[in-house]
């Protein structure tokens, strides 16, 4: 039985969009930069409020790009952008990245780091007080002594 | 008089297809990792990314749950159902766990279709966006 619930489902005040994941420095197709209501009419990623899970690999976003005429570019996400949006720790994705020539994408089918989080940080509360009562008791059994 | 005794939290993570990054952020002091699939490329990167040390076979993760039976320890199975289905059979045995099941339901259906996990524990469906993420289901 989850302890906290309502805790669990209290939303986030975090509400980081697409863009907060897209780099500018990848290159792709060139075009002129499309409305919301043009790029959702792509069916491109960027007119979604959220990513799809199902085909987030195959779909194209419309994004920033510097190498652009047009300082925008239509292309899939990148590796490192969809390890952004799982939670990757950078450390891993550095270590990944540097080695692996085809970085295994399988995680994107996955539940992600954050909703683990969001869990264990739920179920830790209980623990976490737990500690804090030992160490009170702790210091009241300190000064029995000293007195 | 008061005993003052060090709590202990023993946590395992079974985590399919990359390592649950977040538990040592929540102050667990033990982490386990085994990574199911993962191919020896993978493995090579992981230790280069520094989680070497938490990555673990199947049979050392059983052996370290069946070896922390005087404490009470949580497992924490993270990833589709068939990974469910593979490590349930494992550690079903072991009544000091505490068992958590994060399962992905990229589709929203909010149903699962292994029976077992369905009438015999308490589930809550959660959103990514509800945790501050970005991705369709939860």
């Amino acid at each position: 039985m989850w302890k906290n619930l309502p805790d669990i489902r209290s939303c986030s005040r975090v509400t980081p969009g697409i863009r907060d994941y897209v780099n500018s420095t990848v290159s792709g197709k060139e075009i002129p930069t499309l409305s919301y209501k043009e790029a959702k009419e792509l069916w491109l990623l960027s007119g979604m409020d959220l990513l799809p899970r199902t085909d987030i690999l195959q779909r194209e976003v419309l994004a920033p790009s510097v190498f652009s005429s047009f300082q925008w570019c239509r292309r899939k996400l990148s590796v490192p952008e969809l390890m952004d949006i799982f939670y990757f720790e950078v450390r891993v994705q550095k270590g990944i990245l540097r080695r692996a020539k085809n970085p295994s994408v399988a995680f994107v089918k996955e539940p992600h780091g954050k909703l683990l989080h969001r869990l264990m940080v739920s179920e830790s509360t209980q623990v976490s007080l737990e500690v804090v009562q030992e160490i009170h008791y702790s210091n009241q059994s300190t000064s029995i002594q000293v007195c | 008089m008061v005993k003052v005794t060090e709590p202990t939290t023993l946590a395992f993570v079974f985590s399919e297809h990359w390592p649950a990054f977040v538990a040592k952020s929540l102050g667990v002091m033990e982490v386990h990792t085994y990574v199911h699939r993962a191919s020896l490329g993978l493995k090579e990167s992981l230790i280069q990314g520094g989680l070497g040390e938490t990555l673990s076979s199947s049979e050392t993760m059983i052996q370290r749950i069946i070896d922390s039976v005087p404490h009470q320890a949580k497992c924490w199975i993270h990833g589709s159902e068939k990974i469910v289905d593979f490590i349930l059979p494992l550690i079903k045995d072991q009544v000091h766990l505490n068992v958590y099941f994060v399962i992905s339901d990229s589709g929203g259906q909010k149903k699962l279709s292994n029976e077992f996990l369905q009438s015999n524990f308490t589930w809550a469906f959660l959103t990514h966006k509800e945790v501050g993420g970005i991705l369709q289901g939860g």
